[in-house]
């Protein structure tokens, strides 16, 4: 029975992990998923004041799971996004300098693979770096937060942004410091909270759709349920 | 003295082997010390209340 960590940037994707990627898991043969947070709202501020990027801490965290997670049924994923990397992430100049959405997120995906290897032992590790940020996944579920919504001005500016994005698939909403997908959200809704929302959006949706909707995303999904649910070590 | 507690800030004026996490499995409810000897790397770098946060030590919400 296959034990997953998932080691992710925040209490969105922390929240996400926990009620919908943890039960479809479980349901396909995982004994435990987990979430462990890198970055929490505290140690961001204190890191703020001290300097230097946060990789170097992600790394060390990654280090001390795999340390910590006996035996060979235990796999690390993550979930960071291409949006935002830290200053010291490995590879970062090549990351940015491809315009390629596809090729960033693969060179960023390989850095971690690298950068891990050396304490992962053997023992396996699936690197994911979301386009090009969670709130993508959000984008995806626009219709299932409209359902959780009633104030008029976010309903209406719902509606804006859904003409806003039109048929662009959410994974190419693309990272500029006012398109990103979370500053679309931030700018069209007045209540919107991130954490809050960011629940109300995902916590219905079928993973299905989601997969389909963000193909990026899918693929880990699927070599995620392909892991947990495989006999063989 | 028990002090049943929510508060991550508060965690951070005790120590591990005083800390009782409480969780809820399938229905029941579940109580587990922690073992400062598996904290020891984390608690080099981070507080009891940083860790709780990270879900390094469980009893999220």
């Amino acid at each position: 029975m296959k034990r997953l960590y998932v080691v992710v940037e925040g209490s969105t994707e922390e929240s996400f992990v926990r009620s919908r990627l943890r039960p479809h898991l479980v349901d396909r043969g995982a004994s435990l998923v987990e979430p462990i947070v890198v970055t929490t709202a505290r140690s961001r501020d204190g890191h703020k004041h001290r300097g230097g990027g946060f990789w170097k801490n992600w790394r060390r965290d990654i280090e001390e799971i795999y340390k910590r997670a006996s035996g060979p049924d235990a796999w690390v994923t993550t979930m960071f996004d291409l949006y935002g990397l830290p200053a010291d992430f490995p590879e970062l100049e090549e990351i940015r300098g491809s315009s390629d959405p596809e090729k960033k997120v693969a060179t960023a995906e390989r850095a971690l693979e690298r950068a891990v290897q050396g304490f992962a032992d053997g023992r396996w590790f699936v690197p994911y770096v979301q386009r090009h940020e969670l709130e993508a996944l959000v984008l995806a579920c626009l219709d299932d937060l409209r359902r959780m919504l009633d104030s008029k001005a976010d309903l209406q500016g719902l509606s804006a942004l859904s003409a806003e994005i039109g048929e662009t698939p959410p994974e190419d909403v693309n990272d500029g410091a006012s398109t990103a997908p979370s500053k679309r959200l931030v700018r069209h809704l007045p209540g919107y909270d991130k954490v809050v929302y960011g629940e109300y959006a995902l916590c219905e949706v079928s993973m299905l759709a989601l997969a389909q909707r963000c193909p990026h995303f899918g693929r880990w999904l699927e070599r995620l349920v392909a892991i947990v649910s495989s006999t063989v070590a | 003295m028990v002090l049943a507690t929510q508060s991550p800030a508060l965690l951070d004026h005790f120590d591990a082997e005083e800390v009782v996490v409480v969780e809820r499995d399938e229905g029941a409810t579940t109580l587990r010390r922690l073992v400062p000897a598996e904290l020891q790397d984390w608690l080099a770098e981070y507080s009891l209340s940083e860790l709780y946060d990270k879900n390094v030590l469980g009893g999220r919400p």
